[in-house]
């Protein structure tokens, strides 16, 4: 199918600087963002596309797709860039329009259901467990006390996130782990 | 005088002794020619005394080897094998001079263009043609003769083809240096098509108010005389004194009396099409060509005229006479040529695709009339078909640019045009779409990358891909492609496309080449002698070209190359006469039987018959081909340099041996 560039969402563009991708314009499309990008060989996201798909204001090309999520955030492109034009902050923002739209992978709400309840991205409950057992110093981060899981919870309760993020009261971890906080 | 004479026959009566020089140039020709074993041979042969090498030759050590082989050792030729005479010929030359040594007992063998480049794989057998190629400038050595430049004086006069920016920045520069400049323009006034432009990039100046100043100041300069709607008729003669003869186009208006009121065109009730706005809208048969004209004077087109008269009764001070209908001839002699006849635009409709036939597919160079205040829509963007203001505008690139099919080169300034096209109707109407696709952007010059910046930041939409084809669909155009990036065909619905066509060779560049003698490239442009080193000059000597004549250019390369051709045809004149190389035929007269053999192959011109039963060789149209004297079938034409007995020395060295 023809791609028509007349009536795309020119919105979008505007959206994504004021979502923090203030440097889109700058893009020329040379690719050194995508030349490095550690998941572009693996996956679908390539960055080079998708900034030139903001710029077209192609909304439903990026915003329906897994791609912008699958970005590591490692900030390669956004050192590297010659025009300062932020990709990886365009990403960002995509994901911010995204997620304000209702359109957050099932991976990401794990995610964010995981920092929620245990203050973790990835569960950690064995691991405290085996430290216990083997007589090693306790862990020190948010996940190993309640008072900075409840702070966590606070500030997200406080915002929309929860909202956008889809965090779930009667979420169960996946396996074997339990919620410590309660 | 009485010392160069001795010194003359010295060189003559003393045997030859000569050195041979030879070259590595970096490892260009010790890479693949081993030096050590043509030194060896080198001093093989006969009259050699000495042999020698050296990392760059060209370098002042190098050449100070040279020079204290010649005074120390009594070197009385030289063999240098190195590289192309084209390039460093004039320097070994002056290296003998220096050293007291008649610079034609100088002979330079190219062992790397014609040895170690050509056969960089085979190192065995580039050696051995090193070898053969030396043998050959030894034997010819051995025969060289001392000769003497010629001296030839030069007039203090120029002549500038072509009122263009270009050509305008010469003959300024040559009037403020003093020479009596003739500029010549085929238009009724000066200014090219820079005058048709509307803003100028990288600063978006307005074009007309940085020409203006400098078209008035050509008419107030009293050392130029302006010959507009003139054309070049014929050039004879040679570098520092060419006769030109110059047709000027019959005005029937009489431009010492005409006062550029524009009277006569508003009474004239003959509509044609306005060539100055891209035919976009009519003008008179008596019109003044553009609002800033320089001259400011009325001309009659003949083939258009009804010869009604009216012009005639309105004309206040009597300027016009409709019955004038012949040509005027003009002759003059100048010293040197500056051509900068500038360029025309590629025909649109050879690119069928493009649909250029519909009234909303216009040129570049359309769109910028239409953005001008003086254009015919007043600067206002609106499409042809209908007079509405468009709501998206999509511009192609390389339109007969980069193209096999018609031309293979890039135009150079397409690109930041059509960027700078963007911006300012971006500027003008925010809310248009403006889409431009593209294969590459080249901005190159100084500013240009933040000029395109600034259209990226405007949101304007850059489509790497090109376009396959414009078709119209209702009152609008799909202008349909490829979008690299996206890796997807795509299509942009469009109410105005935008063609950014390439320059070409102006109309006549073949036949102003041929009155000159000066060569053009494959693609009609006149032809530099060297891209680097010498931009400006032509095989012709004191015949210099600039501007977009030598290829596509931007203002700010035109104006540099014709200032830069003012330069070298300035430092041609100053002395007011140039020393000729002495490489011409010479007719020996006892031997010649007047059979005018030689004058009918003559390419350049330069043998004649004269009154008194003689055959002549102007010694500054010659270029010593030597093709009259092969010709000859008495042998009475010596070829200076070329003689017989040094080119039978050359076979006779390429031969020996073989069976």
């Amino acid at each position: 199918m023809k791609i028509v560039l007349n009536n795309t969402n020119k919105e979008l563009v505007n959206k994504v600087i004021e979502y923090g991708g203030k440097r889109v314009y700058e893009c020329f499309q040379c690719g050194m963002c995508a030349s490095g990008c550690p998941v572009a060989s693996d996956t679908d996201h390539k960055i080079k596309r998708t900034m030139h798909q903001v710029l077209l204001g192609l909304d439903e090309q990026i915003l329906d797709k897994k791609a912008i999520w699958l970005c590591t955030t490692c900030f390669m492109c956004l050192e590297r860039c010659p025009q300062n034009a932020g990709p990886t902050e365009v990403v960002f923002a995509l994901r911010r329009i995204s997620a304000e739209k209702g359109i957050i992978p099932e991976a990401q709400i794990e995610v964010a259901n995981n920092i929620y309840h245990l203050g973790h991205a990835v569960t950690v409950q064995k691991g405290i467990k085996l430290r216990e057992k083997v007589d090693a110093p306790p862990l020190t981060t948010a996940g190993a006390n309640k008072k900075y899981i409840h702070e966590i919870q606070k500030i997200v309760d406080s915002t929309h996130a929860g909202l956008l993020l889809k965090i779930r009261k009667d979420w169960k971890p996946k396996g074997d782990d339990v919620i410590a906080c309660d | 005088m009485a010392k160069s004479h001795s010194k003359k026959k010295k060189d003559i009566n003393n045997s030859p002794k000569i050195g041979v020089y030879v070259c590595h140039c970096g490892t260009n020709i010790a890479g693949s020619v081993n030096i050590r074993e043509v030194v060896d041979f080198s001093k093989t042969l006969s009259n050699v005394s000495i042999v020698r090498e050296h990392m760059y030759l060209c370098s002042e050590q190098g050449q100070n080897l040279i020079k204290d082989d010649i005074k120390k050792e009594g070197i009385n030729r030289v063999v240098a094998a190195c590289c192309s005479p084209r390039t460093h010929e004039e320097i070994f030359r002056k290296t003998l001079n220096s050293a007291n040594l008649n610079k034609y007992l100088y002979e330079q063998v190219n062992i790397r263009d014609q040895c170690s480049w050509p056969h960089f794989k085979d190192k065995e057998n580039a050696t051995k043609k090193a070898k053969h190629l030396i043998k050959s400038g030894v034997y010819r050595a051995s025969e060289l003769e001392p000769l003497e430049d010629r001296k030839l004086s030069v007039l203090k006069s120029a002549l500038v083809i072509g009122g263009g920016i270009s050509g305008i920045n010469a003959s300024l520069d040559l009037a403020r240096s003093g020479y009596k400049v003739y500029l010549v323009e085929r238009n009724p006034s000066i200014g090219g098509k820079m005058a048709q432009l509307d803003k100028t990039f990288p600063t978006n100046d307005c074009s007309a108010c940085i020409l203006a100043p400098m078209m008035v100041e050509v008419s107030n300069t009293p050392n130029i005389e302006l010959l507009t709607y003139s054309e070049i008729e014929n050039v004879s003669g040679h570098i520092g004194k060419y006769r030109i003869l110059v047709r000027k186009k019959q005005t029937s208006v009489d431009w010492e009396k005409c006062n550029g009121c524009g009277d006569c065109s508003i009474v004239c009730p003959v509509k044609v099409d306005n060539e100055f706005n891209c035919n976009m809208d009519k003008r008179k048969a008596v019109y003044i060509q553009f609002q800033q004209a320089i001259p400011m004077k009325a001309v009659i087109d003949k083939k258009k005229c009804i010869k009604c008269k009216l012009c005639e009764k309105r004309c206040q001070v009597g300027a016009i006479d409709i019955t004038k209908n012949d040509d005027e001839f003009i002759e003059f002699d100048v010293g040197s040529i500056v051509v900068t006849t500038g360029y025309d635009l590629f025909d649109p409709n050879k690119k069928a695709e493009y649909d250029y036939d519909h009234p909303n597919v216009i040129t570049s160079l359309e769109l910028e009339r239409m953005m001008c205040a003086s254009g015919p829509t007043k600067g206002e963007i609106l499409r042809p078909s209908d007079g509405r203001k468009p709501k998206t505008i999509s511009f192609i690139q390389c339109v007969g640019s980069r193209d096999e099919k018609t031309n293979d080169y890039c135009s150079r300034i397409c690109c930041t045009y059509s960027i700078k096209h963007a911006r300012l109707l971006k500027e003008k109407y925010p809310e248009i779409d403006i889409f431009i696709h593209y294969i590459d952007l080249r901005c190159f010059g100084k500013g240009y990358e933040e000029y395109y910046r600034m259209a990226r930041e405007k949101g304007v939409k850059f489509i790497r891909g090109r376009i396959s084809q414009v078709d119209s669909i209702g009152d609008r155009l799909e202008v349909s492609g490829d979008d690299d990036t996206l890796g997807e065909q795509i299509s942009v619905v469009a109410d105005l496309v935008v063609l950014a066509v390439a320059m070409e060779a102006p109309r006549g560049s073949k036949k102003l080449a041929n009155l000159l003698n000066i060569s053009t490239d494959k693609t009609g442009f006149f032809k530099e002698i060297h891209p680097k080193l010498k931009p400006v000059s032509t095989d012709s000597d004191g015949i210099f070209i600039a501007g977009a004549c030598q290829g596509p250019k931007e203002i700010p390369d035109a104006v540099g190359q014709g200032k830069a051709a003012a330069s070298a045809a300035s430092s041609l004149m100053s002395k007011g006469e140039i020393d000729i190389e002495p490489l011409f035929a010479q007719i020996i007269e006892d031997l010649c039987a007047k059979c005018r053999t030689c004058e009918s192959l003559c390419t350049y011109k330069a043998i004649k018959y004269t009154e008194d039963d003689k055959m002549e060789v102007d010694i500054a149209l010659c270029k010593g081909c030597g093709v009259c004297s092969a010709a000859c079938p008495s042998g009475a034409i010596k070829a200076n340099h070329f003689t017989t007995k040094q080119v039978r020395m050359q076979i006779l060295a390429l031969t020996e041996g073989i069976k």
